[in-house]
């Protein structure tokens, strides 16, 4: 009791500072918001995505037919190229050429190499 | 052979050929590393990179999203998009150049040096530079492996002085690309 009376600024400081670390720390490390808990800009089908001129880096949902399966990679609608994380490759595993899917991932950009959108980072959505 | 079924043979058989000159990959890898050994090191991958390359000619070409670089920290890459790369404006980074003395035939198991000249774009800002890559022939194509620093202040990419002695203005870039046959 003593010692906390003598030192009460002392340690009223060292609470402070070490609340303060902790919240840095925290804000410093957070983690990324997984794909799942993100927040779609769009949902529906390709020819809406196509004509809806969305922004870079955001969030979709899509439904479309699968057109190719190269890899890890998928193809949909012949105009977009999708990959996924390597954590959701044992779902992605049975999915074959004439499939319908739904995914959800994050839509980089017009690859001007290949001729294709790019989403990356896709998981699958229950259909129902 | 009547004209027309000659003419429609030698277009399928140009375009097989034609088709069969180019090597692509959607998945190619490059990183980099900016800075010193630090506590936390800033480096970063990219493993959507894609590329095109056409063995007739050797020339090469490379494209890459810079949001699509995946750091350890959610923050460090928040900072590189919004305060550094500004991505949201400049979204793409390029990369097109021209393989020296490139023989497809020539290529081995074993890995080769070659040097390629070409244009890096990074921020919308155009820089000359040649580089050294190692070539090898893998199973349906050819793998690509380079290894160089570039400048920061090239590409006009300001770094504060409060983490100048953090943030190292040689930027180290890493790119490993296995380029298969593109049918």
């Amino acid at each position: 009791m003593i010692l906390l009376k003598n030192y009460k600024r002392e340690l009223l400081s060292l609470g402070i500072l070490l609340i303060f670390s902790w919240g840095l720390i925290n804000y410093a490390y957070k983690k990324e918001v997984p794909i799942s808990e993100k927040t779609a800009v769009f949902s529906g089908e390709i020819s809406d995505f196509i004509n809806a001129n969305i922004t870079e880096n955001s969030v979709i949902i899509l439904k479309a037919s699968v057109t190719a399966v190269r890899g890890k990679e998928l193809e949909l609608g012949s105009v977009i190229s999708v990959q996924y994380l390597e954590s959701e490759s044992q779902s992605f595993d049975n999915i074959e050429k004439g499939d319908f899917v739904l995914l959800k991932g994050i839509y980089l950009g017009y690859d001007d190499l290949f001729e294709e959108y790019k989403l990356i980072n896709c998981i699958l959505l229950d259909d129902e | 052979m009547c004209m027309k079924y000659r003419f429609l043979f030698y277009f399928l058989f140009l375009s097989a050929l034609v088709s069969a000159q180019k090597y692509a990959t959607r998945s190619g890898k490059t990183s980099f590393i900016g800075s010193e050994e630090t506590f936390e090191q800033i480096k970063a991958v990219n493993s959507v990179s894609t590329s095109i390359l056409d063995s007739s000619s050797g020339e090469i070409a490379i494209l890459l999203f810079i949001s699509a670089f995946d750091f350890d920290i959610a923050l460090m890459q928040e900072h590189f998009n919004e305060n550094y790369m500004d991505s949201s404006k400049y979204p793409k980074a390029t990369f097109s150049g021209n393989i020296q003395n490139f023989s497809f035939k020539e290529l081995s198991d074993s890995e080769k040096e070659h040097k390629i000249l070409g244009v890096l774009t990074i921020r919308g800002i155009e820089k000359e530079i040649t580089i050294s890559c190692r070539l090898k022939k893998i199973k349906k194509g050819l793998s690509l492996k380079t290894n160089f620093n570039v400048l920061a202040s090239d590409f006009e990419i300001k770094i504060p002085k409060v983490v100048r002695n953090k943030i190292s203005q040689e930027i180290n870039i890493t790119a490993e690309y296995d380029l298969i046959e593109k049918l």
